[in-house]
């Protein structure tokens, strides 16, 4: 016989047999509220509630256990302004026991804050670090595939959220297969099973994108997606990820990681996959498309054809013919009177420039030049001539006028007189050289004189007396003239009269 | 995901199908092929708009459950879902 259990454990049997569980709870409580009578305990808010009744509920935690408090609505005025999830409150009470419900509370005399509660700090800390590294950015965050043909799912088989996706992927793409990592969602280990999850619908292979999430619950309930773990899982994962946890309004740091994040999970599988009525309809649109657009083009076609048709030379093809025909007459005609004009032209043209170019040829030319040139010798010659006679008529002119003013006669005329010695039979041309005695011819204009010279006279021999005109007045007169042609004559007196 | 259809091996995917049938439908309504080609592009068109049609109505939805082995092995196997589970 097997023995289920020790027979020392089992307690006195009461006269009425065993206890019922409000006769139980009722020494539970008894205990408990004698032995705790008054609580005086810190620890972090959580899961606060206010009830519609007007009492508050929460958690008071620690990292490894919680305990249930309780406010009354008169007392929950007083509660402090802060007063949240996270907070790190100290607070008194007294323990109870609720038996409805076989649990022990707080209720709650005074609470008074301390600040954020050591595990929230520890939690936006990591919060932080995550965000530092990049795991938020909205860079990282890969596009989700249109067509996906496997769905991963990480949640827990049983629940509502499986559900749900399940039934709008059917509704909306069941072309997709869907593949279910199952995994705890709460509580301890889920943040494992979440961990492991994401890794081997990474592992699996074929997998185009995933859903990682769960329906509604605490903040407790939804802490495991909180994690620092589950947060790098999903940031590695190759696979695109789409977070959906809890209700809209709960905000997670895998909603942050993730490449997408839905309110809900069947939000997450319409995100997901795309709507398969949507694209049928698509198809039949485009089908009409192409079938307008190849009716229009033949619309088009057959008018264009129609319009050659009724054209007067499809009907009448000869006169396209006839056309050209007198076309290439007409432009014949105008071609030959073209030419002939054209011919003509250049005839006249050549003999035009051939008659200029015969008055322009090198014999006539030089026949020309020529006779220009010999004209231009006589011209030149002539005014040659005329140039030397003018010139030297006019010299000589001017010195048939000296001569003349020059001429013996002249000068004898106006009273000049040529003395002779007769001694030496020369011209007589300075007193001294006549001594007295001497015999002296003095030639006039009209005749001669003889003379004797009377005496030296000294005054007479020093300065002879000056006459206009006279020999020795000469040399005041005449020697300019006399200097220009030196050649011929010397200063002293004329080379005409001169003998020697 | 590349849009070219491969050679005669790979079966196009879901997605390139219907990128070419968009492709056909714009070079149709721009009215720049010759009448020839146009026929062609047409029947094209028509042919893989039925092929995606059977392709949605086809679809059966498959789930499967992903498990690991205790040496480490994936393994699937279907799964049947259960009605009005719990939350």
């Amino acid at each position: 016989m097997s023995i289920l259990f020790d027979a020392r454990d089992v307690p006195e049997p009461q006269d009425e047999g065993p206890e019922t569980v409000w006769a139980l709870t009722r020494r539970i409580r008894d205990v408990v509220e004698v032995e705790i009578p008054q609580v005086w305990v810190v620890g972090q808010v959580s899961n606060l509630k206010r009830h519609s009744s007007g009492h508050v509920f929460f958690s008071l935690k620690d990292d490894r256990a919680s305990v249930r408090c309780v406010v009354w609505r008169s007392d929950a005025d007083r509660l402090p302004g802060e007063m949240a999830d996270g907070l790190e409150v100290e607070l008194h009470g007294r323990l109870s026991v609720f038996p409805p419900q076989g649990t022990y509370q707080v209720y709650v005399t005074r609470v008074m804050a301390r600040g954020v509660g050591r595990l929230e700090v520890a939690f936006r800390k990591m919060k932080e670090r995550l965000q530092k590294e990049g795991l938020f950015a909205p860079e990282r965050k890969r596009l989700l595939p249109r067509f996906p043909r496997t769905i991963g799912v990480v949640t827990s088989p049983t629940g509502a959220a499986v559900r749900d996706i399940i039934q709008m992927l059917g509704r909306r793409w069941p072309r997709a297969r869907i593949l279910l990592a199952p995994s705890r969602v709460q509580g301890e280990g889920a943040a494992e099973d979440i961990v492991r999850g994401i890794a081997s619908l990474n592992r699996a292979g074929g997998v185009d994108v995933m859903i990682v999430g769960r329906g509604g619950g605490s903040l407790e309930d939804l802490w495991p997606f909180n994690t620092e773990a589950v947060a790098r899982a999903m940031a590695a994962s190759a696979v695109p990820v789409v977070s959906a946890v809890g209700h809209e309004t709960d905000v997670s740091i895998s909603d942050f990681v993730a490449d997408a994040r839905a309110p809900t999970p069947s939000a997450a599988a319409e995100m997901v996959a795309p709507d398969a009525r949507e694209i049928a309809a698509g198809l039949e649109a485009a089908l009409a498309r192409m079938g307008r657009a190849l009716r229009h083009r033949l619309d088009g076609l057959r008018q264009r054809l129609a319009m050659a048709e009724r054209s007067r030379y499809v009907r009448h093809p000869e006169d396209l013919v006839l056309a050209r025909a007198q076309t290439v007459e007409d432009l014949a005609t105008r071609l030959a009177g073209r030419v002939r004009q054209t011919a003509q032209a250049g005839r006249l043209r050549l003999e035009g420039a051939a008659s200029r170019l015969a008055e322009h040829a090198p014999r006539a030319q030089r026949a020309a030049a020529e006779g220009a040139l010999r004209m231009a010798g006589h011209r030149l010659a002539a005014a040659g001539r005329t140039l030397v006679e003018h010139r030297w008529r006019a010299r000589l002119d001017r010195l048939a006028g000296r001569l003349q003013d020059l001429n013996p006669d002249r000068v004898l005329a106006r009273g000049y007189s040529r003395t002779v010695l007769a001694r030496t039979g020369a011209t007589l041309k300075r007193a001294a050289d006549a001594r007295p005695g001497d015999l002296l011819h003095t030639h006039l204009a009209d005749g001669d004189l003889a003379s004797r010279v009377t005496e030296e006279g000294g005054a007479l021999a020093d300065k002879p007396p000056v006459v206009p005109g006279a020999s020795n007045d000469r040399a005041a007169q005449a020697p300019r003239r006399r200097r220009r042609s030196r050649a011929k004559r010397d200063d002293d007196g004329p080379t005409l009269f001169d003998e020697g | 995901m590349t849009k070219e259809k491969k050679k005669a091996k790979k079966e196009p995917t879901f997605e390139e199908r219907l990128a070419r049938l968009e492709e056909i439908v714009e070079q149709l309504e721009s009215g720049e092929v010759g009448l020839d080609a146009s026929l062609k592009l047409y029947a094209e068109g028509a042919e893989l708009i039925k092929v995606c049609r059977k392709d949605l109505a086809a679809a059966e939805q498959r789930i499967q459950k992903l498990t690991e082995s205790a040496e480490g092995n994936l393994e699937t196997e279907p799964m049947e879902m259960e009605e009005e589970e719990e939350a």
